[in-house]
């Protein structure tokens, strides 16, 4: 029986050891060979950007997630693309909305001599805990922005987009549309995100101010959160569209899933869209109703831009370099630790572009 | 003669700390593949990362020791988290509670620990008196505990005051708060184990309860005070968790914790059947849970591979436990 007992007890230890050794070895092997043959494809291709293929190869980034949502994961998909490109051993962790497990993420990547490390931050209020926890090592924000940018600086930057400008594109177009009618006192209905996210109050401001410095004189109809989520709008749009007294003259939706949901409902309540309905994401959906002419237009947040741009900041960082070396993006001019990836307008005549980004 | 007693001994003493044989094996192997894990820098990220957790895990051992199990400690430590938060939020927050000002630090510790006796009563009146299976009464009180979370807040509570992140990051000189208080609690969880009546009415209560009254132990009473102090620890954990991220999420802060405590007791040899239960093994079992966590970073491994390993080990370890404790049988 004691027998049975030890070797129980070797079996299991051997197993585990056996296991975590197995995927540690192959997981590292495969990473480094594939970037190896990148970074020669790279050096082969394109002469003028040896350099910088050669000095970011073997440097091993960690990338922690706040979550792996739809758009989250092309983000991770775009910084993935880039580290290969570039020779990168990028490693990915999700924290699944866990602060706590966030910091354990950026500690233990302090902890292995990591140089430098990207960090999609759970909540935007509490990046100063992150950069704690980075001790010594450079720390790049992606996707989110910190809520107070001082706590920026040559070692924490953030990479992202300004959701100032998401809504302005919205605000514009929406002008343009109702001063070529020659119309400038406008009812709206305003489908809102989450209540409490950066994102809804950004998107929701900047299109209101965009129409207002338009010269349009925009009254509220109606202004609820719909979660970002399609059904809930579609249930509260259904209700909007049984109320007569509830007159509009557009729809503006924090993303295009709730944009979907109103145009459901329209079409449900047999309601012809004659008046424009705007969006923000330009997601597959999305820009299928474009083409459809059923959603008027969409603003495309560039998630390979963002994932790719922060490991370019990543590298960048670690060599010394300028923020936005190799790269297209603009610094931001006040802070000078913000490289901003710009929001692009999508509509029917540009849309057939986004097809394959 | 005596070699042969020698061994018996050696392998005796094998199967009796087999976790922790598992624990040493893990970090070698671990070691091996890279050498910035056996690092004092790594420790401490290692255990300041699963002290919550840690926490939540010597609580939750007394309730499976009691052959019962609490399913609500992750949500009550998000309530604690949130309400302790809001209380000790700086002067220059966007508050919870606007109007209420500043409150010292331990009154916002003290009002999350009253919340955590609150729930534990409940859960512990509910399975002592209203006989409910200890499975459903917590999971209600989960349930309930989370939702009065996304009533009181909608978003994140932020920026708490230094005196209240104390405890979840403070430091005294290289020793760090957080790990602190888990040690304590380690002490004061052995404490109560080997040394208490109470602590010996858990073991009898866990292992045959009709026995157990017989021998005149009030049954009741034991599992309301198993289920406060599950709560308790929970909340603290809560306290601990805000004051380390400087924030409470009513949606996330402490979601699924409830799972990796029991897998820690677990995995720690704390028997699901009631009445076995060591506390060096609960301590190893959360080791060896961070060793995992963090060491499948510093391997560089992706991080659905820790789920799996996690998840084979949570097997093997109960495999096990099952097999040594036959053969005592």
């Amino acid at each position: 029986m004691r027998k049975i007992k030890l070797a129980t007890v070797l079996a299991l230890a051997t197993a585990m050891v056996v296991g975590l050794t197995a995927c540690g070895g192959s997981g590292s092997t495969a990473s480094t060979g594939s970037s190896d043959a990148a970074a020669e494809e790279e050096t082969a291709e394109e002469g003028g950007e040896e350099a910088a293929a050669a000095d970011a190869s073997g440097l091993k980034i960690t990338l922690v997630m706040s979550q792996r949502d739809e758009f989250l994961s092309s983000l991770e998909a775009g910084a993935k693309k880039k580290a290969e490109e570039l020779g990168v051993n990028l490693i990915t962790q999700d924290a699944n909305q866990d602060e706590s497990k966030q910091i354990q993420y950026v500690q233990a990547a302090a902890a292995d001599g990591q140089k430098v490390i990207i960090v999609n931050p759970i909540n935007p209020s509490a990046c100063q805990s992150i950069i704690d926890a980075a001790g010594d090592m450079s720390v790049v924000f992606v996707n989110r922005v910190p809520d107070d940018v001082s706590v920026l600086t040559d070692k924490a930057v953030y990479v992202g987009s300004d959701e100032h400008t998401s809504g302005k594109f919205q605000g514009d177009f929406l002008a343009n549309y109702f001063k070529e009618k020659g119309q400038t006192d406008i009812k709206y209905i305003l489908l809102r995100g989450i209540e409490g996210q950066t994102s809804t109050t950004l998107r929701s401001e900047s299109v209101l101010k965009a129409l207002a410095d338009n010269g349009i004189n925009a009254t509220e109809t109606y202004a609820k959160s719909c979660l970002y989520d399609r059904t809930e709008a579609l249930n509260q749009m259904t209700n909007i569209l049984a109320d007569a007294s509830k007159e509009f003259d557009c729809i503006i939706s924090n993303n295009d899933s709730m944009a979907l949901g109103a145009i459901e409902a329209c079409n449900t309540a047999g309601r012809t869209i004659d008046f424009p309905i705007v969006g923000i994401d330009a997601t597959a959906d999305g820009r299928q109703a474009i083409k459809d002419g059923t959603l008027a237009m969409s603003v495309f947040q560039d998630p390979n831009g963002q994932g790719g741009g922060s490991v370019q900041a990543a590298v960048n960082l670690a060599n010394g370099e300028a923020l936005n070396a190799n790269t297209d993006f603009e610094i931001d001019e006040e802070t000078g630790h913000i490289l901003w990836v710009p929001f692009e307008e999508v509509t029917p005549e540009n849309v057939e572009e986004y097809e394959n980004r | 003669m005596k070699s042969k007693a020698d061994k018996s001994q050696f392998s005796k003493f094998l199967s009796d700390n087999g976790i922790w044989v598992v624990l040493v094996v893990l970090i070698i192997a671990i070691t091996l593949v890279n050498r910035n894990f056996l690092t004092p820098q790594n420790a401490v990220a290692l255990l300041t990362g699963e002290s919550v957790k840690g926490v939540l895990t010597f609580g939750v051992m007394m309730a499976i020791l009691s052959k019962g199990i609490d399913l609500s400690t992750g949500s009550v430590a998000a309530l604690s988290a949130i309400v302790s938060a809001a209380l000790c939020q700086q002067a220059t927050a966007t508050k919870l509670w606007a109007g209420l000002g500043t409150m010292p630090a331990i009154v916002g510790i003290l009002a999350g620990i009253a919340i955590g006796c609150i729930v534990g009563f409940a859960n512990g009146w509910m399975v002592a008196y209203l006989h409910l299976h200890p499975f459903i009464a917590t999971l209600g009180t989960q349930l309930i505990c989370r939702a009065i979370c996304k009533l009181l807040t909608p978003g994140p509570v932020s920026k708490l005051t230094p005196g209240f992140r104390f405890l979840g990051n403070g430091r005294i000189g290289p020793l760090h708060m957080i790990v602190l208080v888990m040690i304590i609690l380690f002490c004061i969880s052995a404490f109560i184990l080997r040394e208490t009546r109470f602590g010996k009415s858990v073991y009898a209560v866990g292992g045959n309860d009709q026995a157990a009254r017989v021998a005149g132990i009030n049954v009741e009473s034991v599992l309301i005070r198993v289920y406060m102090w599950c709560s308790v620890c929970a909340a603290l954990g809560g306290i601990l968790l805000a004051g380390r991220s400087d924030s409470a999420d009513p949606a996330n802060t402490g979601l699924n914790y409830e799972l990796d405590a029991i897998a820690a007791a677990t995995v720690g040899g704390t028997s699901q059947t009631g009445g076995i239960c060591r506390i060096s093994g609960v301590a190893a079992g959360i080791l060896i849970m961070g060793v995992i966590n963090n060491g499948m970073v510093m391997m560089g491994v992706n991080d659905q591979m820790t789920f799996i390993v996690k998840g084979l080990i949570i097997i093997g370890a109960v495999a096990f436990d099952m097999r040594k404790n036959r053969v005592k049988a």
